[in-house]
């Protein structure tokens, strides 16, 4: 037994290095159990590459390309030296000249960043510090976080960060999966002999480039691993399904569907023969509502919960909502621009996305007690989040009723419909945030034991809420008048933005914390200052038009 | 009710509605105002949380009185701004319905403040019934045993802060002796220091000691005290048991059971390597050869009945935290008398003596506490795991209710999102009129504890009747909005339309 796992690695190590298989798909039937869920291998690749590298694909210094799977995969077998290639993320730029690096690079290989001692000084440092109950500074915190990533890729030199084998029947639910090393300490040596059998025959017919023999190698190894615990090892559907999500990306291809939807939409008329060119971009931005609807149900099938648990989620949920309305209220309307301006928002929200891998994680881990089996709490953050997707998109047409502010100033008297409208926007969004900050108070109530209990997620949520009210109020009392509206529409859509991302990530406070992580704040300021200059654009000219009064006349 | 006619007749009959202070308080520029100056102080709220902690955030701003005052105010405007529009029209059910609801929600919240009860408890299995709730309210109690007398000072939310030079005087005794809070210090540690107590258990200074590693280990040991009765060393583990109550398993090899008879004598059995060795009594002051390599074993103390105590001391800000240990904070409290003065620490949940005499004086710094008309008893608690992690999925505590006569009334489960009540009645659960007992929190080092949370909200029925009122109204508001003047010229004919503020759904 022994023997035959030392032939397995002996084998693995004499091998030269080889490119990873053409066709993957065989490989990424196998399962392994990580982060509290058995997921597809390439998953699991997948989820890796993101956490050391930020980033999948990565590029090795010869400029092969490895996605996730294929990264799993020249781990397990070796088929691949990576100390040398730079995969290693370094996401604060000052960390990077700090411990002596190359200031023009992100990622640094496993040999740099050996050299680079600097970084577990800053780490201790931090510990230090943290024990002493003192504020750690930034740097230190990412010398800890690029450690951390350092760690990861080194612990997958061993065997044992693939738990491949599930325990075998009889085991108490959740028992933990084995990795190759202790198949025989726990199967009958005949079982174990197989997978092992199977490994190397994998592994053989991977560097062979044989894709026939690779598939049935890939075939037999997941039927043996199967057959040790059939009633835990997950079904082939089940695996299918996910590698299906993945492949799909049903995200991005929604995003991309925005751009021809937007371009067809500015291109087309109510009437005569471009017609049918608004009616195609009508089409493509369904069809984009339909690959984001989609892609959120393959995750709730997946995960079994509810799709908005996380920051990733909540902002593809939000991308949703904003098509959403922007479809409504044109079906209600008949004015295109409603829905040519939920696409760009919706675009960015899905640019977002795909951009910070690191700071809105895609996984599907398993929930904190505190989200679990909770009905009020699915539609208490639904609806909230369907909230933001209103503001978004009135925050969105606001913008386009402030350009036309812009261009022609002296003739936006004939914008009141456009209020009108935003202003019926606003008003949606409203009712949603109240009816859903309620709801958390009913959430609140039922698993905290308080309806309301000036949590910061809490009293954002009403600062928000406030915002819009004060906005509405002070319309009617005539303090503002219909540019005042429009204005307020993206003014308060910051408080929007700090109930969503800046109490979790800025604040980092009360008892929303599940939801708390780092990163992103340069987009975030990015935004805030681009719509600063942009107000400041449109209130000079409209001030230049002799409607300096923001009182309607 | 007689029907209204418009016409100028209308400001005589409602001449209520022209009185300035009511249209002051109906009025939007004070909503608008109310309601920026509300979200100002709740961003400051949510800043000073982020910076301090919530109890700061909810003694300066949420709770202080001010805040209580503004909100006040704010129903004053709700209530007044929709007599504003009397008499009512259709078009204003919406607009009512909001304003309703927030006033009920409002009245709710008051009733809660007023009258509901919340804390926490932390149950241990197979302990007897518990009916003391601690509440999230600070409080220092003096007691003088000898005049069989007590004080207590109710503080607030946060630890008590007590400035330099600025002393809070707590109480002069009828002995004369004068009591009063000198100093505090948010990083005190506990020592155990076990106090002789009548009716208390035996307690030991053991002392392990190598010569030839050149250590020793003192620790002070207090028999039925789960958390003090070990001293574990790894491979080496020193028990102190009752007679009535043998020491708990343990993994090491070697081991010293201590057992104090019932004549208060001890008794010392040796274990090695998993065998007993040798049982004979255990004098004090006499270090015995155990038989592991050359360590003795010594008993340089032995208070025959004492209770848990600790004595504390604030930690320097340059000193690092031991590991194991977490810090508390707590207040200097001084006691004088003509010439004499005894200065001690108390950390905050605890009780400590001050050595004034015969009879010392008692002084505990803690937490308001609450008697429950029943008693809760852990049956069990399980934690419920990610797979193949260590990570909690869920909790559960079951449950006993206990009356006072020791009669169990009634069992329930609580796990994360699933509280239990008591008494359980869907109309109790729907008016508040219960106790709500939700899982809080867990320590992932000893799960045979639970802390669960205590509610009971006799404004919940306003809390949720008023939210659905104020939503159903917010969605009448919208879809039964007054037709604005645009939409009216769009409908009507393409004639020249007038500028107007008019826009909305109310007014």
């Amino acid at each position: 037994m022994k023997l035959l796992l030392a032939i397995l690695l002996a084998t693995s190590a004499a091998l030269p290095a080889a490119p990873p298989p053409a066709d993957l798909t065989p490989w990424e039937c196998l399962v392994v159990q990580d982060s509290g869920r058995r997921k597809p291998i390439g998953t699991f690749g997948h989820e890796l590459l993101v956490k050391i590298s930020g980033r999948d694909p990565v590029r090795t210094a010869d400029g092969d390309t490895y996605g996730g799977s294929a990264f799993a995969f020249s781990q397990l077998f070796a088929t691949h030296d990576w100390s040398n290639d730079p995969i290693i993320l370094i996401s604060y730029r000052p960390l990077i000249a700090e411990v002596g690096l190359d200031p023009s690079r992100k990622r640094f290989s496993r040999k740099e960043l050996a050299a680079a001692t600097k970084l577990s000084s800053l780490s201790q440092e931090a510990a230090a510090l943290r024990q002493a109950g003192e504020a750690v500074p930034k740097l230190n915190t990412e010398a800890q976080t690029v450690l951390g990533r350092l760690q990861l890729y080194d612990a997958l030199g061993a065997t044992t960060a693939f738990l491949l084998a599930p325990p075998p029947p009889g085991s108490p639910a959740g028992s933990p999966w084995l990795s190759i090393d202790q198949l025989a300490a726990v199967y009958p040596p005949e079982k174990a002999t197989a997978i092992l059998q199977d490994l190397r025959n994998l592994n053989i017919a991977g560097r062979g480039g044989d894709n026939t023999a690779f598939a049935n190698a890939a075939e037999r190894l997941v039927g043996d691993l199967r057959a040790l615990n059939p009633e835990v090892y997950p079904t082939a559907d089940v695996v299918n399904r996910e590698n299906f999500y993945n492949r799909l990306k049903p995200f991005d291809t929604a995003m991309w569907l925005l751009v021809p939807a937007a371009l067809l939409l500015m291109a087309g008329t109510r009437h005569g023969p471009r017609r049918w060119l608004l009616r195609g971009g009508v089409a493509l931005s369904a069809a984009s509502l339909g690959f984001i609807l989609y892609g959120l149900f393959l995750r709730v099938l997946i995960a079994g919960r509810a799709p908005v648990t996380n920051m990733y989620e909540s902002v593809v949920w939000v991308a949703m909502g904003t098509v959403m309305f922007g479809l409504i209220f044109y079906a209600v309307y008949r004015n295109r621009l409603m829905l040519l301006s939920a696409l760009p928002v919706s675009f960015l929200c899905l640019l977002l996305v795909r951009s910070l891998p690191v700071a809105m994680p895609a996984r599907l881990d398993p929930l904190v007690p505190v989200l679990r089996d909770n009905f009020w709490l699915t539609v208490h953050v639904l609806v909230i989040t369907l909230s933001y997707a209103a503001f978004a998109l009135a925050l969105g047409f606001a913008h386009v009723i402030l350009w036309r502010y812009i261009r022609k100033p002296q003739t936006t008297d004939s914008l009141r419909p456009l209020h009108d409208w935003l202003y019926r926007m606003m008003f949606v969004g409203l009712i949603l945030l109240a009816v859903g900050t309620i709801l958390g108070g009913v959430w609140a109530n039922y698993s905290w034991g308080r309806f309301w209990g000036w949590d910061p997620k809490e009293t954002w949520a009403l600062i928000a809420l406030l915002m819009y009210v004060v906005a509405i109020h002070g319309r009617m009392a005539g303090w503002w008048g219909d540019f005042g509206i429009a204005v307020a529409a993206v003014v308060n859509f910051a408080g929007i933005i700090m109930a969503w991302y800046g109490v979790n990530y800025v604040l980092g406070a009360g008892l929303h914390s599940y939801g708390f992580g780092v990163g992103g704040e340069g987009y975030v300021l990015a935004f805030l200052a681009a719509e600063a200059a942009f107000l400041g654009l449109a209130a000079v000219r409209h001030h230049q038009a002799g409607k300096h009064h923001l009182l309607p006349a | 009710m007689t029907p209204t006619h418009a016409g100028p007749s209308r400001p005589r009959r409602y001449a209520w509605k022209h009185d300035p202070i009511f249209r002051f308080l109906a009025s939007l520029r004070l909503a608008v105002i109310l309601l920026s100056v509300l979200i100002v102080m709740s961003i400051v709220g949510t800043l000073a949380e982020s910076k301090f902690d919530a109890d700061t955030a909810r003694t300066w701003i949420y709770e202080a009185p001010w805040f209580y005052l503004w909100l006040f105010f704010l129903v004053a405007n709700l209530t007044c701004s929709a007599f504003m529009r009397w008499p009512w029209k259709k078009y204003h059910t919406g607009f009512l319905l909001v304003h309703l609801g927030m006033i009920v929600v409002m009245i709710g919240a008051v009733i809660g403040q007023i009258w509901g009860i919340e804390g926490t408890m932390t149950l241990f299995k197979d302990s007897s019934p518990d009916d003391k709730l601690v509440l999230q309210k600070r409080e220092i109690t003096v007691r003088d045993p000898d005049a069989k007398r007590a004080v207590t000072i109710k503080l607030g939310r946060q630890p008590l802060r007590v400035g330099e030079g600025d002393a809070l005087d707590l109480w002069t005794t009828p002995g004369g002796w004068k009591l009063e809070a000198v100093a505090d210090s948010p990083r005190l540690m506990a020592n155990f220091q076990p106090a002789t107590a009548p009716g208390g258990n035996p307690a030991v200074l053991v002392r392990l000691r190598t010569t030839a590693m050149n250590q020793s280990v003192e620790q002070w040991l207090l028999a039925g005290d789960r958390n003090h009765n070990r001293l574990d060393l790894g491979l080496v583990t020193v028990d102190l048991a009752r007679a009535d109550q043998p020491a708990p398993a343990t993994g090491a090899p070697n081991r010293a059971v201590i057992t104090a008879r019932a004549d208060g004598a001890l008794q010392m059995d040796l274990f090695a390597s998993g065998r007993l060795v040798s049982s004979a009594p255990f004098p004090a002051n006499r270090a015995v050869a155990t038989g592991w390599n050359d360590w003795t074993i010594e008993a340089l103390d032995i208070l025959p009945s004492a209770q848990t105590g600790f004595t504390f001391r604030p930690l320097p800000a340059a000193e690092p935290i031991p590991p194991g240990q977490s810090l508390l904070d707590g207040i200097l409290v001084r006691a004088s008398k003509a010439d004499r003065t005894v200065e001690q620490w108390v950390g905050a949940g605890w009780r400590v003596s001050l050595p004034t005499g015969s009879f010392p004086l008692e002084v505990a710094y803690g937490w308001e506490v609450a008697d429950l008309p029943f008693g809760l008893v852990l049956e069990d608690f399980t934690v419920e795991r990610n797979e193949g992690t260590e990570e909690p999925a869920s909790f559960r505590s079951d449950l006993a209710m206990v009356l006072p006569d020791g009669q169990t009334d009634a069992t329930g489960s609580c796990s994360m999102n699933q509280p239990a009540n008591y008494p359980q009645a869907l109309w109790r659960s729907l008016t508040g009129l219960t106790y709500k007992i939700s899982q809080a929190s867990w320590n992932p080092n000893d799960l045979t504890q639970s802390s669960v949370q205590i509610l009971r909200d006799p404004g919940w029925l306003g809390k949720w009747v008023g939210s659905l009122i104020f939503s159903v109204g917010l969605v009448t508001m919208f879809i039964f909005r007054r037709p604005t003047v645009h939409e009216k010229s769009m409908a009507g004919s393409a004639g020249p339309t007038k500028r107007t503020p008019q826009l909305s759904t109310a007014s």
